[in-house]
């Protein structure tokens, strides 16, 4: 219910934001679609922890802004690299196991090292993240566990 | 009025600071896509276009706007961007791993036999169901 009331106010508002207009005859029409939306999405079963995950609630912008701030310092880890007059990198695979979070912890997980650049995330399975990476220094960065602590306090678990 | 154009001034130099750096970053990761050296490493290169390219170029154009529609629509894009980008490059990753991309000879031999888990998988995910469902295709 609660997930519905949001999805219901986020679409809203983003149809007031975008939209521009404000007389009633458009208004109408806004409503309408966002109704049309909410009533689709339920019947697709999207409206669930993990297609409208409310309970990250303000700890996901906390996430976000630590998660921006390594992806810039990977992205110049890369940049070193890439600019190298002899390019000397080491890319390798590395297996890490999430143990036994959920599936939204996991998708998370794996999406955050995709998205640093020196990591890519190529096979998630069974909760164990195979990830190809650049160099040792991004593969022991990744190993030390911390983006796996900090997904686990966002997704609220332990 | 002299007030005015300062703040003018400082937002338009932000703005091209920011840009300029976008716009270094984004040709540091084509240089990467062609001096690396092998698929997956270059998924690498890619990534900082992705990422902090396209995060400097359209914070310097959020700099430009008003705080109007233009604004929300720009912040918009980078979202989308930092939603979308991973999921299109963990697909290629996953893709050249399923068709058995080679890796670079002087890759750091790490033990993980990813032959097997590969097979594994296609045996699994893709051979295993299909007879069944090619039948209706």
């Amino acid at each position: 219910m609660i997930r519905t009331a949001s999805l219901t106010l986020f679409l809203g508002a983003t149809w007031l934001l975008l939209s521009g207009h404000f007389d009633t005859k458009m208004l109408a029409f806004g409503a309408g679609s966002v109704v049309f939306v909410v009533v689709l999405a339920h019947r697709m079963g999207l409206v669930d922890a993990e297609g409208h995950p409310v309970q990250l609630s303000w700890k996901f912008p906390i996430y976000f802004i630590w998660l921006a701030w390594k992806v810039l310092l990977a992205n110049l880890i890369v940049v070193r690299e890439i600019l190298r007059r002899k390019i000397t990198v080491a890319p390798q695979l590395i297996q890490i196991s999430c143990g036994q979070a959920d599936e939204l912890h996991q998708v998370i997980y794996a999406n955050s090292i995709t998205l640093t650049p020196g990591t890519v995330t190529m096979r998630l399975q069974d909760g164990e993240v195979i990830v190809h990476a650049l160099t040792g220094e991004l593969a022991a960065d990744l190993q030390t566990g911390t983006m796996e602590q900090r997904v686990r306090k966002l997704t609220g678990e332990g | 009025m002299a007030e005015l154009f300062a703040t003018a001034l400082l937002l338009d130099i932000g703005s091209w600071t920011l840009i300029l750096l976008g716009g270094f970053f984004s040709i540091v990761g084509g240089i990467g896509l062609i001096r690396l050296p092998d698929f997956y490493s270059r998924l690498h290169a890619a990534g900082i276009a992705d990422t902090l390219g396209a995060a400097l170029i359209i914070s310097g154009m959020v700099l430009q706007t008003h705080g109007d529609g233009v604004t929300i629509r720009l912040l918009l894009i980078g979202s989308f961007i930092f939603l979308t980008s991973p999921t299109s490059t963990h697909a290629l990753a996953r893709a050249a791993l399923a068709t058995g991309m080679p890796h670079w000879r002087r890759s750091v031999d790490d033990g993980i036999d990813i032959e097997s888990a590969n097979r594994d998988d296609l045996t699994a995910s893709s051979i295993g169901d299909s007879p069944n469902t090619s039948a209706d295709v």
